[in-house]
């Protein structure tokens, strides 16, 4: 069988102590900047990139991707400890890892990510070494019109997102379209930008999302008395339960499925992925009310989802030399310094290095996990940390992360700016998690709908001409029509109750 | 063991180290005695960090000191441009341009011009290409605009956004051939690819690096280059001149540039250590194997260049009648 033998070769390739030594390197400095929130794996691998250049090819791969995958482990310890997203992908962590850390249930919290992502990320590999050929050949169908209905499809998950009221909800989506729109559209068009240069390009996400969800978290608390109630609640074990398991499992298995499949499709994958996992758990879910109160399946299923989605990233790259990413730009750009020229030859001209880096990546989740279980219980402690040191701390891992993610001060003062507003709509009972999400489909929503009617000289039977298009854009319609039932049905009661109160 | 009171004189020791250090490069003004930043204007990945990466080890074998590659992404680089301009010119911030450092003062209303610093050296030349899907129904450039020019409008040809770089050449190829496309604007080249790889576009034009990998690969062939001579890569492919038409599809260029009022001594020890790097193995095997032309052209020469890309562009923007809307 060719295909094992090839295994075989990547299995040879990645362990050797040489590459072993530098795959566990890589999975540390991924887990560390992850663990610190803005500075993301795309800055770290452009900065460690001179490092390997008298590294061997397949060697500094196999570094740097370990950086990316470990920096998917280390994204969500922020958002469970503190409430700041190491990674855009983590976002969605925070909503209900947080608030199992505000129970004293970070453990478990930290210990399910951290086994969901090494299950998610195993399996991950395993689809992208048996299928990465033709699924990239599938993902090239998806076109403007295509991305368009996905875009659409995500919207009309939105409604999942909140645990509070559902017209506040699409209220802070409709707002987070607007900010997604601040830039210059592809026509060339300059909206929103006040003449300021480093808007051109739109909002960065980034500082929106430590502005919302970080600064926020430490403004908030700043206003109470410190009563350390987090911290005194005794830390309850420091791995997951049996009854954590028998909840976990369903959603680890959908995340990683999910995360695959979108990780393929061109686009902010890796964020889109863990968002409609969590949607998708709480559409599934018996008590969906947990949700946003520390349901460990809103830490379950988007933890997988964002690391098989990673190995979905691979395969663009790895088969046709096409990042979708910023990460896989970086990547694409170590390939081509170190003499590699990623295209669709790849897998032919250089197996050593496909089946290497695909080899390295099994190892490489295998060596997370081990590093990432005993690091619980130190991060856990990192709650004991007193709150008058704890959060001047945070907001200078903040304001570094914003910083240094693009060498711009502008990006400093939007992060400021979001978390002031962040800081409001928690005050007001708006939450986040919508305006995030609308605002990292905004972008792709508009631009595949404008090169959609381009395409077709303005005629909108595009979308419904071509089959893939047409299947997604009904089940978004078949979803929203099935909420707008369920909501009916549900004033119908509360309505009949009063009639019946006033009786 | 090192117990309090030692601790102490430990760190008053680091202090007056550092001071002795720092004042004796002053003493010295020797160049470089700190790190040159090398400003790069895109994200991290494209191709103009890996020139500098490319340049990079020998750059610094020769000026004797440290390089930083600095990504300064944001408003098509109009951002790190205008840094560099505004820079303090002591030789220690250098920056890359390529050709739409030009065009973006058609483009865009952020005050970038190229006459606002002094280019050292041009370092490599990338010609651009037109590209098709490899079973695409037109086997040469003559049938593709032949087709083009009776079917206004049906070829669609994607672009890396409105008012880049290829838009631009793809207007050009309008303007001396009278055909008329349907322009697709997608956000970077990644994504224009990707779109000609599914059929979603007809054609794209971009530099022949990023499409050689397809052409080899079999998914792309290449109708046509924008270069005074045919790319020994692709040694079948006509030249637009060959065709028949004036070079209008302006490809892409990495000329290095410092802040206006460098110190002469500081730009001519900048320019040769830069030269000596363009000058390695390694360098011009890497741009000969991706159908880069390693070219050099000179400070004294650099303005005249500038000029008259300006002239093509100014022509290319007059006749589609393209500007920034604001």
């Amino acid at each position: 069988m060719n295909i094992f033998e090839n295994i075989l070769m990547g299995f040879n390739i990645a362990l050797t102590p040489f590459n072993l030594a530098l795959c566990l390197i890589g999975c540390l400095i991924g887990t560390l900047i992850g663990v610190l929130p803005g500075i993301g794996p795309a800055a770290t691998i452009a900065l460690l990139l001179p490092v390997t250049f008298n590294l061997p090819p397949a060697t500094a791969i196999i570094m740097l991707s370990g950086i990316f995958y470990g920096a998917m482990y280390g994204g969500s310890t922020t958002a469970v400890l503190v409430n700041i997203p190491g990674e855009a992908a983590s976002a969605i962590t925070c909503l209900d890892g947080y608030q199992m850390a505000k129970k004293g249930r970070a453990g478990p919290a930290l210990g399910i990510a951290a086994f969901g992502s090494f299950i998610a990320g195993t399996f991950g590999v395993f689809f992208l070494m048996l299928i990465a050929p033709p699924i990239a050949e599938m993902a090239l169908k998806f076109g403007p019109p295509e991305i368009f209905a996905v875009m659409v499809l995500g919207l009309t998950i939105l409604s999942y997102l909140s645990s509070g009221s559902m017209i506040k909800a699409l209220i802070i989506a409709i707002v987070g379209l607007f900010v997604g729109m601040i830039g210059i559209d592809i026509s060339g068009i300059y909206r929103f930008t006040f003449g300021i240069p480093d808007f051109y390009d739109g909002i960065g996400l980034v500082p929106v999302l430590m502005g919302l969800f970080g600064v926020a978290e430490v403004l908030l608390n700043m206003e109470q008395t410190i009563s350390r109630q987090i911290f005194e609640t005794k830390i309850k074990g420091l791995l997951p339960n049996l009854d954590d398991w028998k909840k976990s499992a369903l959603p680890i298995l959908r995340g990683t499925f999910l995360g695959f499949l979108l990780g393929v499709i061109p686009g902010p994958s890796n964020t889109i992925s863990s968002f409609v996992s969590y949607a998708l758990e709480k559409r599934l879910s018996k008590r969906p009310e947990e949700f946003g109160k520390g349901a460990i399946e809103g830490v379950a299923g988007p933890e997988s989802a964002n690391n098989s989605a990673c190995a979905g990233n691979f395969i663009p790259v790895l088969t046709l030399g096409i990042p979708t990413s910023a990460v896989m730009a970086v990547i694409v750009g170590a390939f081509i310094i170190h003499g590699v020229i990623p295209g669709p030859l790849l897998i032919k001209n250089n197996p050593d290095i496909f089946w290497g880096t695909i080899a390295s990546m099994y190892i490489g989740n295998f060596m997370l996990l081990i590093l990432n279980l005993p690091l619980i219980g130190i991060w856990v402690r990192v709650l004991k940390v007193p709150y008058g040191i704890l959060f001047p701390l945070i907001l200078l891992f903040c304001f570094v992360g914003a910083y240094a993610n693009n060498n711009s001060l502008v990006e400093l003062n939007v992060m400021i700016f979001f978390g002031l507003v962040g800081y409001l709509m928690k005050k007001t009972g708006f939450e986040p998690a919508p305006l995030v999400m609308a605002y990292i489909l905004c972008p792709f929503l508009e631009e595949s709908f404008r090169q959609s009617l381009i395409k077709s000289h303005g005629d909108f039977s595009i979308f419904f001409k071509r089959p893939i298009s047409a299947t997604i854009l009904s089940i978004a319609m078949a979803i929203i029509l099935l909420n707008l039932f369920t909501f009916m049905k549900k004033k119908k009661k509360i309505l009949w109750q009063k009639i019946g109160e006033e009786k | 063991m090192i117990v309090k009171g030692e601790k102490i004189w430990v760190s008053l020791l680091v202090v007056i180290f550092t001071f002795i250090s720092i004042n004796s490069t002053w003493g010295q003004e020797k160049f470089p005695s700190r790190p040159i930043q090398f400003i790069i204007p895109w994200a991290a990945g494209g191709g103009g960090t890996i020139n500098a990466q490319m340049l990079q080890p020998q750059f610094e074998k020769s000026i004797g000191g440290s390089v930083q590659i600095v990504n300064k992404p944001g408003g098509g680089g109009t951002i790190a441009w205008n840094y560099i301009a505004n820079s303090p010119p002591d030789g220690y911030t250098v920056g890359i341009t390529n050709q739409s450092f030009i065009l973006t003062q058609y483009t865009t209303r952020t005050g970038v011009n190229y006459k606002r610093v002094d280019p050292l050296l041009m370092v490599v030349d990338i010609p651009a290409a037109l590209a098709v899907k490899h079973d695409a129904p037109w086997r040469s450039f003559k049938e593709y605009i032949n087709y083009a020019k009776a079917n206004p409008g049906k070829v669609q040809m994607g672009n890396s956004g409105m008012g880049a770089n290829y838009h631009i050449s793809a207007l050009g190829l309008e303007m001396v051939t009278g055909a008329k496309f349907t322009h697709v604007p997608f956000k970077g080249s990644g994504p224009n690819i990707t779109a000609l790889l599914g059929g979603h576009v007809d054609s794209i034009i971009c530099e022949i690096t990023t499409l050689l990998p397809f052409v080899e690969g079999k998914k792309f062939r290449l109708l046509l280059i924008g270069s005074a001579e045919r790319n020994p890569v692709v040694p079948d492919v006509p030249t637009i001149k060959e065709e028949g038409y004036e070079q209008v599809l302006v490809g892409a260029w990495y000329v290095w540039v410092v802040p206006k009022g460098v110190p002469r001594d500081r730009f001519k020890a900048l320019h040769d250590a830069f030269k000596s790097a363009m000058e390695t193995k390694e360098y011009k095997n890497y741009y000969q194997k991706v159908g880069g032309i390693v070219r050099y052209i000179g400070p004294a020469d650099l303005p005249a260049f500038y000029a008259q890309e300006d002239k093509i562009l100014k022509r290319i923007i007059d006749f589609s009648g393209f500007k920034p809307i604001e």
